[in-house]
């Protein structure tokens, strides 16, 4: 009896051991791969997938509510500047209205973060693109030249803002992680190049419906911008006549067009979908929440820039009343749904006006003044005529600029600091508060902490 | 046999001894002990003479024999399982024993994974509630009738609103970065395992184990140390909660119904201020900031009736709740089949106004099955219940503090008032914000057993688990401030998860003289398959479509889908030498798909050894009023893979926003990480169970140590790399220690009378023993290497600074000001340092009173903490502000100034909140549970033809006890609704 009982238990056990085997161990936990992700390696293998890739860094740039390229930009650097005021401030928002920005300041580190993971995605896909794959080559090339260009657009905005930053290239973090920061004339050398290059990838044509991806004009266009600050005004003025005399771009629709979808001045633009409409900074100014008042609204110093009689005061400016209070806030967009008008981020306007600044600087004075007359042509106001000075004509491209871009990407603050104008401006704007190093920005004390090998800007 | 001539040995040897002695008055004596229920024999009983101290064992047939026994002797009869005899001789030579079985504590069945044990031979850590226990709470959630009641195990309520969430800590918290969240085991399926599917819920999501009947269940075990949970693995570190449902007994049939309805109000108040001292400090705010109101910074001092006084408190969560409760259940049992059949219905509401029900229904059935001459049992367990929440969007609590003389919130004509809420909205329109849960969860579970051979046999557990959620929530026109073209907004949430689990295994039983052994041998397959679908809607323009997504201007679709399977061989020898030395060994190796294809396997063991000492013949002899003496000790590993799945992968996937102009988009979600594999935790406990006076007294002291390492962790990266962090194992390792003792004894046990009372109390320590280069993380504010885990770090308080009027703090490196970054230094802890509870059960006749107190010693965060704005700025205030501000230059205070706007004094505050200050004691007792009944008398039963009738009243957090300012110190913040007093009153007969 004992015996056989052995022997059962001997063959039981074997049986068991059997069946384990028979099912597998690694056979039964490998799992499908999740049915709404896909992994790296299947991403860049075709087209399709590389093209939603693509568009994956479109979606990022407008979608969310923490994306520089969606709104942060334009209101952040306009409460810094002297274009906004904040109802009901926040400490952090505060802070940016009075410059006093301290390094915990978790709405400016949003810039930063949001820029690299940006860039991170485009450096994914100039990786990805570049391994052989059956992407076929004019996909590949026009995507590879989106990839750049768009690195290159998160680039000139982190450097604008916070002045050396570390060049990431590649997406390999475990590098990544430690690099320090590099020099402002380094990172332009990389923005230029990187331009260059998608310039001469990309075509001419949209690659997708409407001005919803970049061409090689935007790429031309976004170069003439940097060359501009760099102060290569003849290589900025040859830029923006390339793109404004091949582009179709001209001549300017009215007032009311620039905002529309595939607005014909309009060189880029993001397209927001239903979701993230609400988050494109304009559109969260008009009271349409449950408050009755707007958001941020306009410094009345800026209402006063508006020369008598410029439409773009009442095209491009809505008010509301509040409790005995007119608030003026900016009204380029208008409608509340998605459909109608897309974010622009790229115009001819500021071409002309990138024109005319380089024209000024290279002493061609008449050419300058024609291309600020076209702009100010369409506000209807009269055109700049008789002798002018060259620092007379810069004076006028910077108040057309104040007025034809407010609210607008922070071009106001980024061209404060650009002609050096900061602290002459903003100073007597807010005496109490402004120092010069204000002009840059401070590096989040978490990422000082997160990698040891960044220096924080000076005065911070 | 070996016995038999073991005892004739003995025998001889005695007769040898006491002849030689030549003693007179003595003679030969014979006996049995026999159960005194069954009338079966009793074997290895132990029978003492005395005064002479000869002993002898009882033979299989319950046969003893002295050849020498003093006529005046009296024998002490022991054995395991029976409460100790005394017999005296009076001159007898043959005798019969009648022992009586003592099911105490001692011998009662402890349900642990893969088997059963008893607190005499089991060598690991199991805590228990019984039916009773449970059935004395007014509790709509099991997890609720835990609290304080097992030492180790933390169960604490987030939140007061009916199905919110519970945090359950087993022996504290053993990750920083995966899940702490036990295992749950209902019938051998575990419910819900590692998912965290979220909620539309804006607070928090509600509790997965809401579809269960708390009245369902008939037992839960809490498994603590490595010993116990080792046979779990990988899903153990955080330890297990198993969790049995009711079965049918024997007997004849039998139908019980339990009806209780009751009500409930809020703990705890706080006094806000009046209109009068409301507007006073308001004034002094205005006029201390240099600052003239404005009607947009002060509509209560420039627009609203100044003599108008509303309790919002009172107006948003004075209402009382009810609660009602039917349970019927019809039970019917054989020898071979008991089958019992029961159903619920329940419905709460809240405190809030116009309050919808909360409501669960569950049935459930359990068949059980043994026959084929007792060669075969199957068990059958079905549970299926359906919970659903309705309450407001957002917990009403929030909006508590609003100004005392904001405007009405209803016009005459009962419409929602909106002209002047200036500055605030009118809280009333909270209501139209519709939240709905609705989870339907079945639970079914299938024993099989068939004994291969006498000792040996086959188990087969096969259980599955599906449960489906559907959420909707809702914004509509009507809960906004009139305006042209407003929409309203709808989401919708629907998510299932399946999970099914197989194992098979083996137990074989063995026995060789007086040791005993157990080896279990199995393995297990498990798979959970998740899947939801999420809408958002919005741009509806009329509310009465809101429940049709179709009708929303815009969606946006979100689907979700993950896999997790999960395999594992297990094995354990349990083994004891005559119920005196104890040994068991357990072991389990796991595979699971989280991990990153390098590290999918682990292997977890545990040893746990026991001595009894009051089995041994001297411990008899010497201390024989120590009824029962145990040491325990044991050692082990477990692991935690609650890290989510697919953490590993380099994944892409399509944005929130879904498209990009209509076309596919796809973003990376995570990086790559092959490596990725469990967090460890090491056990070490020991531990000594003693009984006194017939174990009418028992207690457990118990000392354990938990390391757990190889932290699953986002390991934060600088963001400049693209994300802010990668799934990865963190070379930090945490310690929690600590005491836990807990007694049980019974003062009265009369025939009427009857005096139980139990204690259990926890003294829990935490460390982080190790962090690599925690200065160069972001948690280098949050941990300290060498402090307990819930450390805070802040500001150095100093007090209010008698010239400005604003809170100081220490400028820890003098630079002049005060930044997180250089200033922050360890201020405290926020947690517990000690808690238990009492419990005390009278009986006399058919009357029985229940009371628990909890008790709690911890630090929490101060009132102010839960208070968003800078004492003085818009918005009411606990009444006791109105003294202590500080009012002009020398002035010693102990607030600082009023203030309205944001500067240094809403800086200053803003540093309050985050400073030493912000840390106080919150230490309380709490009255948790009274519960008394009343067993009508036989005779009127028989009359009535009930089997059985009780009618009882229960109340839940009944008084508390504590010097904390600001709300219930459990949920610790002003603005939330804590967990409700709930008093109710019921019936339960039997047909």
């Amino acid at each position: 009896m004992t015996n056989n009982n052995r022997i059962s238990i001997k063959g039981i056990s074997i049986c068991l051991l059997l069946l384990m085997s028979a099912l597998g161990c690694q056979r039964f936990i490998e799992v499908k791969e999740p049915a709404q992700q896909v992994t790296a390696g299947a991403v860049f293998s075709d087209d399709m997938n590389a093209t939603a890739a693509i568009n994956g860094i479109y979606s990022q740039m407008i979608g969310g509510s923490s994306s520089f390229s969606s709104w942060m930009t334009t209101v952040l650097a306009g409460a810094a500047a002297d274009e906004l005021l904040r109802f009901n401030a926040s400490v952090e928002e505060q802070e940016l209205v009075t410059n006093a920005i301290t390094p915990d300041n978790n709405l400016v580190s949003i810039l930063w973060t949001s820029a690299y993971r940006t860039i991170y995605q485009c450096n994914a896909a100039i990786e990805g693109l570049g391994r052989p794959s059956a992407v076929s080559m004019p996909v590949r090339n026009q995507l590879l030249g989106e990839a750049h260009f768009v690195r290159a657009f998160c680039y000139s905005y982190l450097v604008q803002s916070f002045g050396d930053v570390p060049l990431v290239l590649t997406t390999d973090w475990a590098s990544n992680q430690g690099l320090s920061r590099n020099a402002v004339a380094e990172v332009y050398e990389r923005i230029l190049s990187d331009l260059q290059k998608a310039g001469s990838l990309m075509s001419v044509s949209y690659p997708s419906a409407m001005k919803g991806r970049p061409n090689k004009w935007s790429a031309v266009a976004f170069s003439a911008r940097i060359l501009l600050l760099l102060g290569r005004w003849e290589e900025a003025a040859l830029a923006a006549t390339e793109v404004l005399d091949k582009g179709g771009y001209l001549p300017l629709p009215s007032l009311p067009q620039v905002y529309l979808a595939n607005s014909r001045e309009a060189i880029w633009q993001l397209v927001p979908d239903a979701v993230n409409y609400g988050y494109v900074p304009e559109l969260r100014m008009p009271p349409f929440y449950t408050a009755n008042v707007p958001g941020y609204y306009l410094r009345p110093d800026l209402m006063m820039a508006f020369e008598p009689g410029d439409r773009r005061r009442s095209a491009w400016v809505d008010s509301v009343q509040y409790l005995g209070t007119r608030y003026y806030y900016p009204g380029k967009y208008k409608s509340l749904s998605g459909n109608t008008e897309y974010y622009v981020v790229l115009r001819a306007a500021e071409l002309l006006l990138i024109r005319a600044d380089a024209r000024a600087n290279m002493g061609y004075i008449a050419e300058g003044m024609q291309d600020v007359n076209a702009v100010r042509l369409r506000a209807q106001l009269p055109i700049l005529s008789g002798a002018m000075s060259k620092d007379e004509l810069l004076a006028a491209v910077y108040r057309e600029r104040r007025v034809e871009l407010f609210a607008e990407w922070g071009h106001r603050w980024y061209d404060l600091k650009r002609t050096g104008r900061a602290t002459q401006v903003l100073g007597r704007l807010k005496p109490d508060s402004w120092q010069p190093h204000d002009t840059l920005w401070p590096i989040h004390s978490g990422q000082l902490v997160l990698n040891p090998a960044l220096r924080q800007n000076e005065g911070y | 046999m070996m016995m038999r001539i073991r005892v004739y040995g003995l025998v001889a040897m005695l007769w040898l001894w006491g002849s030689a002695m030549g003693q007179p008055l003595m003679k030969s004596l014979k006996g049995q002990i026999v159960h005194a229920v069954t009338q079966s024999p009793v074997a290895g009983a132990s029978v003492l003479v005395l005064p002479t101290g000869a002993m002898v064992v009882s033979d299989e047939q319950g046969v003893f024999g002295f050849l020498q026994v003093p006529q005046d002797a009296v024998l002490q009869v022991s054995a395991v399982g029976f409460r100790t005899a005394t017999v005296a001789v009076n001159g007898r030579d043959s005798i019969q024993v009648l022992l009586e079985p003592v099911v105490a504590a001692l011998d009662e069945a402890i349900v642990i994974g893969y088997g059963k044990t008893s607190r005499r031979l089991s060598t690991g850590s199991v805590g228990k509630v019984d039916a009773a226990t449970i059935e004395r709470q007014p509790v709509t959630n099991v997890l609720a009738a835990l609290q304080g009641r097992v030492a180790g195990l933390w169960v604490e309520q987030s939140n007061g609103l009916p199905g919110s969430n519970f945090n359950v800590e087993i022996r504290g918290r053993n990750s920083i970065g995966g899940g702490t969240r036990p295992l749950f085991v209902v019938d051998g399926v575990p419910w819900m395992q590692n998912v965290n599917p979220g909620s539309l819920a804006t607070g928090l999501a509600p509790n997965p184990l809401n579809s269960l009947n708390p009245a369902d269940i008939e037992r839960v075990e809490i498994l603590k140390d490595a010993d116990a949970t080792a046979i779990y693995g990988a899903a153990a570190a955080n330890g297990v909660v198993l969790i049995t449902t009711k079965k049918g007994g024997q007997g004849a049939s039998s139908f019980s119904v339990n009806f209780f309805s009751g009500a409930g109000v809020v703990t705890r108040g706080t006094p806000q201020l009046a209109t009068a001292s409301y507007l006073a400090m308001r004034r002094i705010a205005f006029a201390l900031d240099g600052v003239n109101p404005s009607v947009s910074t002060a509509p209560d001092l420039l627009l609203w009736d100044s003599t108008r006084y509303t309790d919002w408190a009172g107006e948003l969560t004075g209402g009382a709740a009810s609660l009602v409760n039917l349970q019927g259940s019809l039970r019917t049992g054989s020898k071979t089949l008991q089958v019992l059949l029961s159903g619920q219905y329940q419905s709460q509401t809240t405190v809030f106004p116009q309050t919808q029900p909360t409501t669960r229904g569950s049935g459930m059935l359990s068949v059980v099955y043994r026959g084929l001459k007792d060669r075969l049992g199957a068990t059958l367990q079905l549970n299926y219940g359906i919970f659903n929440i309705r309450t407001p969007v957002f917990d009403l609590a929030n909006f508590m503090y609003l100004p005392p003389n904001a405007p009405a919130a209803y016009d005459s004509t009962g419409k929602l008032t909106w002209t002047n809420w200036t500055g605030a909205d009118n809280p009333m329109a909270q209501l139209e914000r519709r939240f709905e849960h609705r989870n339907a969860t079945l639970n079914s579970n299938l024993v099989l057993d068939y004994r291969l051979l006498p000792g040996l046999v086959l188990k087969a557990t096969v259980g599955y688990n599906d449960a489906l959620t559907e959420e909707y929530r809702s914004f509509p026109i009507s809960s906004k401030r009139p305006a042209a073209g407003l929409t309203a907004e709808a989401s919708y949430f629907d998510y299932s998860q399946r999970n099914w689990i197989a194992e098979p295994y083996l137990v074989y039983n063995v026995k060789k003289g007086r040791w005993k052994a157990e080896w279990t041998l199995g393995a297990s397959w498990q798979e959970r398959l998740y899947q939801s679908t999420s809408i958002n809607g919005t741009q509806y323009t009329t509310d009465a479509l809101l429940r049709n997504a179709a009708a929303a201007g815009q969606l946006s679709v979100v689907s979700g889908y993950s896999q997790y399977r999960y395999q594992s061989y297990f094995g354990r020898l349990s083994t004891h030498w005559a119920n005196r030395y104890l040994l068991n060994l357990s072991v389990r190796q796991d595979y699971s798909s989280r991990f990153g294809p390098a590290n999918r396997r682990a292997l977890f063991a545990a040893v746990g050894a026991g001595w009894v000492l009051s089995e041994e013949q001297w411990w008899k002899r010497r201390v024989p009023w120590a009824s029962f003496m145990k040491l325990r000790g044991s050692y082990g590993s477990t692991g935690n893979d609650q890290i989510g799945d697919y953490a590993f992968l380099d994944a892409w996937g399509v944005p929130f926003a879904g498209r990009y102009q209509n076309n596919l988009s796809l973003v990376p979600q995570s990086l790559f990480n092959p490596y990725l594999q469990w967090e460890r935790n090491r056990k070490l406990e020991l531990a000594m169970e003693g009984g006194w006076c017939q174990n009418r007294l028992m207690l457990t002291v118990a000392w354990y140590r938990n390391r757990c390492d190889n932290q699953l962790t986002g390991y934060a990266l600088p963001t400049q790399t693209g994300f802010s962090s990668i799934a990865d194992n963190l070379d930090a390792a945490i310690e929690n220690s600590g005491w836990e003792i807990d007694l049980q004894g019974t003062a009265v046990m009369q025939k009427d009378w009857k005096w139980q009372m139990g204690l259990n109390l926890t003294l829990p320590q935490s460390q982080l023993l190790s962090y690599p280069d925690i200065e160069q993380t972001l948690n280098r504010f949050v941990y300290q290497v060498g402090a307990p885990l819930d450390i805070r770090f802040g500001y150095q308080y100093e007090g209010v600074d008698p010239q400005t009027g604003l809170y100081r703090f220490t400028d820890q490196n003098g630079d002049g000001r005060l930044s997180s970054t250089n200033d922050y230094v360890p201020v405290g802890r926020i947690g517990r340092r000690a808690f238990g509870g009492i419990n005390q059960q009278l009986q006399w006749k058919g009357w029985q009173l229940d009371l628990f107190f909890q008790f709690v010693q911890q630090t929490a965060r101060a009132w102010f903490a839960s208070m968003p704005v800078a004492t003085g700025s818009l918005g009411n205030q606990p009444a006791w502000v109105k003294t202590g501000a500080w009012s002009g230059a020398g002035d010693n205070s102990a607030l600082q100034r009023y203030t309205t706007r944001a500067g240094a004094a809403t800086t200053a505050y803003r540093n309050l909140q985050n400073s030493s200050a912000a840390i106080v004691d919150a230490n309380y007792i709490r009255l948790k549970n009274v519960s008394v009944s009343w067993t009508i008398p036989e005779a009127w039963r028989a009359r009535l033809r009930l089997k059985e009738a009780r009618l009882y009243v229960q109340a839940q957090n009944m008084i508390t006890w504590t010097d904390y300012e600001g709300g219930d110190p459990e949920t610790a913040n002003l603005r939330s609704l804590a967990p409700l007093r709930m008093i109710t009153g019921g019936i339960f007969i039997t047909l």
